[in-house]
């Protein structure tokens, strides 16, 4: 029904689905093309799963209130039923979030994604098994995942989007004698682009310092590097706290934009066009083009990133930052490029290097505070002198980054940290304790 | 939880069948003491997720983990029982259509003892009485585990006292199975409100069944929270 005739489709029903006393009827179509591997070395075989479906999403705002509904469609009349729902939603009650309003009338779509190939995910999948095992972890799982989607927001507002995306991810989980690694390669196609080597040369590194590390608690009077496997964990956590609906919750926030809150090396960006970037994306999930933007700038607090509703609870405008974390979901603020700009301060002589994180269910045990199990190796005068860890580093966010004394110029996108980009980061001593 | 993570996963199928489980090579060894019995049962009163043919279609039996503290069967569908040598008992499960069936648990259940907390509690010098808490590692390959305990209560001298503050606790899935003491009789349903989320496939509802269980000793570190 879809492919190809989401936006008149979509269209239609808005028009003939809104009803007088609607102050907005919103229609988000999310057509997605799925082909899965699960290759578990232990059983000798992999699984490999196709498909595709179509979910829609509604949203009706009616006396001040917001309504939402959705669903797997695959007719018309299921659709204009999904509008009915949220309006029904609505008028229960709904949520307080306001229309959607100047927002563009159009944006264009990135071109269509590359094809999905089932043999193609098979041999990546394979491979990078075999490089892991090569690299000496032992590999539990890898996971495989092809998906192209296209994304339709089309409103009574004016509001007539269309977005397609492929993203390719593997990931593999393995089970060493000191915990749990994960290993992540992404890229916007699988047959160019797709490249293990960033993923293995951290496996490799983990690896070493795991058969190196003996438990060893670091010297806590030294600096930290935090190397980008590490260091993103922290700036993912920022991140977070510069979501808009974490700063509506957090009053201290919002008091402090435009207040020097970190030392000068920092500045965070949030670019959807960021060079290393997998999954570019010119508007968000409803219809508002995703700019770039300064999040901190030179340690001043610059802003936040946000849907219209956590916009409206900020008294800010909104920044194209509405998210749809999943089809069935109302959108919310996310980044899209989260990264840190390098700069290439010098590491200290003398300082604790952390390369390797092992994983855990959550990195983040309290809000605002990151709790990671970590190991690396302490470094005198410049050389790696013995492995540390693995132990438990507890960094509240805004206190650790309140340390920072440098930025390397080793950027990295990190896909195991929700693709969050940074270089090392160099923390004085007292981030141990903040 | 305690059960599900530390005895449930590393006893699903392909787990064990990738040589990266700590209990894999156990089955058939004792590993706690008789009071531990443990299964993964869809038939009990108190699965909340329960149902009649998994989804290869095979009717779920239930899956005895520990017999009286005999390490006894593991969690399979029909790829990890093929390649272990045994029949599935019907626990391949998938999240939706574009998954895989995979060895997923269901209602993991501690068979009953005696007594409830505040029996269990008597006799001990000092410990902590955990009431809930939630996950934050777990290594299928070593056994070691930590927990953040969201609620909980100190013991002194067998009384059950003030509340803790948010604290973790963390140990080794052997030993912590060696140092079970006791299995009460005070047992609750409980739904995994979060699911399992297990291989990227989730969430996947799943629920428990629990009586209070006496553990020896367990570290628990304050400063982890």
């Amino acid at each position: 029904v879809i492919a190809g005739a989401g936006i008149e489709l979509a269209e239609r029903v808005v028009r003939a689905a809104a009803r007088p006393g609607d102050q907005g009827v919103e229609l988000f179509l999310r057509h997605i093309e799925e082909a899965h591997v699960d290759l578990v070395p232990g059983l000798r075989g992999a699984a490999t799963v196709a498909g595709s479906g179509l979910t829609v999403a509604a949203r009706v705002w009616r006396h001040g209130r917001c309504g939402f509904a959705a669903h797997p469609a695959g007719r018309e009349e299921e659709i204009a039923a999904l509008v009915s729902e949220a309006r029904a939603a609505a008028m229960a009650g709904g949520t307080e979030a306001p229309v959607p309003v100047d927002v563009s009338a159009a944006a264009a779509g990135l071109p269509r994604g590359a094809e999905l190939s089932e043999d193609l995910a098979h041999q990546r999948a394979e491979e990078l098994r075999a490089g892991l095992v090569e690299a000496g972890l032992p590999v539990q799982v890898v996971l495989l995942r092809q998906r192209r989607w296209c994304d339709t927001v089309v409103s009574l507002a004016g509001v007539r989007t269309e977005e397609r995306h492929t993203l390719v991810t593997g990931s593999a989980r393995c089970e060493t004698e000191r915990g749990i690694t994960l290993h992540v390669v992404e890229s916007a196609d699988i047959r160019n682009g797709w490249d293990p080597g960033r993923a293995l040369r951290h496996a490799a590194e983990a690896r070493a310092v795991i058969a190196a590390a003996s438990g060893r608690e670091p010297d806590r009077r030294l600096p930290l590097v935090l190397r980008p496997m590490v260091a993103s964990h922290l700036v993912a956590g920022l991140g977070w706290m510069l979501r808009g609906t974490t700063a509506a919750a957090t009053p201290g926030l919002p008091r402090a934009v435009g207040r020097r809150l970190f030392p000068a090396c920092l500045t965070l960006v949030d670019d959807p066009a960021h060079a290393a970037a997998t999954l570019p994306r010119g508007v968000d999930g409803e219809g508002r083009p995703a700019l770039r933007l300064e999040l901190v700038g030179e340690g001043v607090l610059r802003g936040f990133l946000h849907s219209t509703a956590s916009a409206a609870a900020l008294h800010d405008r909104p920044n194209g930052r509405a998210l749809r974390a999943a089809a069935e979901t109302p959108p919310a603020p996310a980044p899209v490029g989260l990264h840190v700009c390098p700069r290439g301060d010098r590491a200290p002589d003398d300082h604790v290097e952390l390369t390797t994180r092992l994983e855990t269910l959550s990195t983040m045990s309290r809000p605002g505070v990151m709790n990671l199990t970590v190991c690396g190796w302490e470094v005198r005068d410049g050389r790696r002198a013995q492995a540390v860890g693995p132990f438990d580093l507890h960094l509240p966010v805004l206190a650790a980054l309140r340390a920072l004394r440098g930025v390397g110029n080793d950027l990295e996108l990190v896909f195991e940290a929700e693709r969050t980009g940074t270089p090392s980061l160099h923390l004085g001593p007292e981030a141990w304790t903040s | 939880l305690l059960f599900h993570e530390i005895c449930g996963h590393p006893l699903e199928g392909d787990i064990v069948a990738s040589g990266t489980s700590y209990l894999g090579s156990r089955i058939g060894s004792r590993v706690a003491p008789a009071c531990l019995t443990l299964r993964d049962d869809v038939d009990s009163p108190r699965c909340v997720a329960g149902y009649e043919l998994d989804d290869e279609g095979a009717p779920p039996a239930t899956a005895r983990l520990i017999e009286a503290g005999v390490l006894t069967e593991p969690i399979l569908d029909a790829a990890s029982a093929a390649a272990l040598g045994r029949n599935s008992n019907g626990h391949g499960r998938r999240i939706d259509y574009l998954h895989g069936a995979i060895p997923r648990q269901a209602h993991t259940a501690v068979a009953p003892g005696a007594g409830d907390a505040a029996a269990l509690a008597a006799g001990i010098r000092y410990g902590l009485l955990v009431q809930r808490m939630r996950l934050r590692h777990m290594s299928t390959a070593t056994g070691e585990f930590g927990f953040y305990v969201t609620e909980g209560r100190i013991v002194r001298h067998g009384e059950i006292g003030a509340p803790v503050r948010e604290c973790a606790i963390r140990g080794s899935g052997l030993a912590t199975l060696e140092r079970i003491e006791a299995v009460g009789a005070d047992t609750c349903g409980f739904f995994g409100g979060g699911g399992c989320n297990k291989v990227d496939q989730g969430p996947l509802f799943v629920s428990f069944e629990q009586p209070s269980v006496r553990i020896g000793s367990l570290r628990v570190d304050p400063g982890l929270r």
